[in-house]
C-alpha cells in the first residue's frame, strides 16, 4: 500500500471513515479476482458492473459446487462394491 | 485488519484438501445407509464446512457457515451496518445498491457486515469457492480414471 494509505492501515475495518477511494481499491482487487476482464475503469459505473460480475461468478461457483456434490455422491455409489479402488484414490490425493 | 491480510492469503489448499476428503471418507462408509440425494447433500455440505475450516476463523463468512449451516438463512437484517458505512456518491445509484443487497444474500453472514467488510470477504469467500471447485474437479477426475 502506498504511504499515501498509511492511515488506512491503521484504521479498524469497523470505522465509519471509510473512503471512496478504499472502497474503488477494495472494488478493483475484487474484480481482479473475476474471470473475466470486460470492466476497465473502476468509476462509479463499473463498480457496479463489478458487484454484478461478483454476484454472478459467486452463483456460477456455488452450481459448480452443487453439481460437483451430485457427481461425487454417484461416483461413491459406484464405487460401493470396490472399496480398495475408493481407498487407493483416497490415498493417491493424500500423497 | 489490514486489507491486505484478505487478499494476499492464498487458500490453503492441503488443509481444504485434508478436510474435505477426510468428510468424503466418512460419507464413503455410510454409502449403503443413503441416497444419491441425501449423500449429494451431505458432500455440499462437507464442501462448505471444509472451506470454512480451511480459511479459518477470523473471517465472517466462515463463522456463518460453521454456525449457521449454509445457505445461510438471515434470521435479522442488519441494515443499519450496511447503510453505515455505505459511500454516500456510490449508494445514490440505486443499482448498486441493489447489487451490493445481492451479493450480501449470497455471501454467508453478509447482511451483518459493513460494506468495506463485505468486499473484502467476498474476495476471500470467492477464493476458496473456486479452491474447492477446483478440488473436487480433481476427485471426480481420479475417480474417472480408476473406476
Amino acid at each position: 500500500m502506498s504511504s499515501s494509505r498509511s492511515s488506512q492501515s491503521r484504521q479498524s475495518s469497523t470505522s465509519p471513515n471509510i473512503t471512496e477511494d478504499q472502497i474503488i481499491d477494495l472494488i478493483s482487487k475484487l474484480q481482479a479476482l473475476l474471470p473475466e476482464t470486460r470492466i476497465r475503469n473502476t468509476d462509479r459505473a463499473s463498480a457496479e458492473k463489478v458487484l454484478k460480475e461478483t454476484c454472478r461468478y459467486i452463483k456460477k461457483l456455488q452450481n459448480e459446487v452443487e453439481d460437483l456434490s451430485e457427481k461425487l455422491a454417484e461416483l461413491l455409489t459406484l464405487t460401493e462394491e470396490t472399496n480398495s479402488a475408493q481407498a487407493s484414490v483416497i490415498r493417491s490425493l493424500l500423497m | 485488519m489490514h486489507n491486505n491480510k484478505y487478499l494476499k492469503e492464498n487458500p490453503n489448499q492441503p488443509l481444504l484438501a485434508y478436510h474435505f476428503i477426510q468428510a468424503l471418507t466418512r460419507i464413503n462408509l455410510a454409502a449403503h445407509t443413503t441416497s444419491t440425494k441425501q449423500r449429494s447433500h451431505i458432500i455440499k455440505h462437507a464442501a462448505y464446512v471444509s472451506m470454512a475450516f480451511a480459511a479459518g476463523n477470523k473471517r465472517t463468512w466462515t463463522h456463518a457457515v460453521l454456525h449457521n449451516r449454509f445457505p445461510i438463512k438471515t434470521r435479522f437484517h442488519r441494515l443499519s451496518g450496511s447503510r453505515r458505512s455505505f459511500i454516500v456518491s456510490l449508494s445514490r445509484n440505486k443499482e448498486t445498491l441493489h447489487q451490493a443487497h445481492l451479493l450480501r444474500s449470497l455471501v454467508p453472514g453478509g447482511h451483518a457486515m459493513e460494506f468495506s467488510s463485505l468486499l473484502m470477504e467476498t474476495a476471500n469467500y470467492i477464493q476458496y469457492l473456486t479452491a474447492q471447485v477446483r478440488l473436487m474437479q480433481c476427485i471426480v477426475e481420479k475417480f474417472d480414471m480408476h473406476v
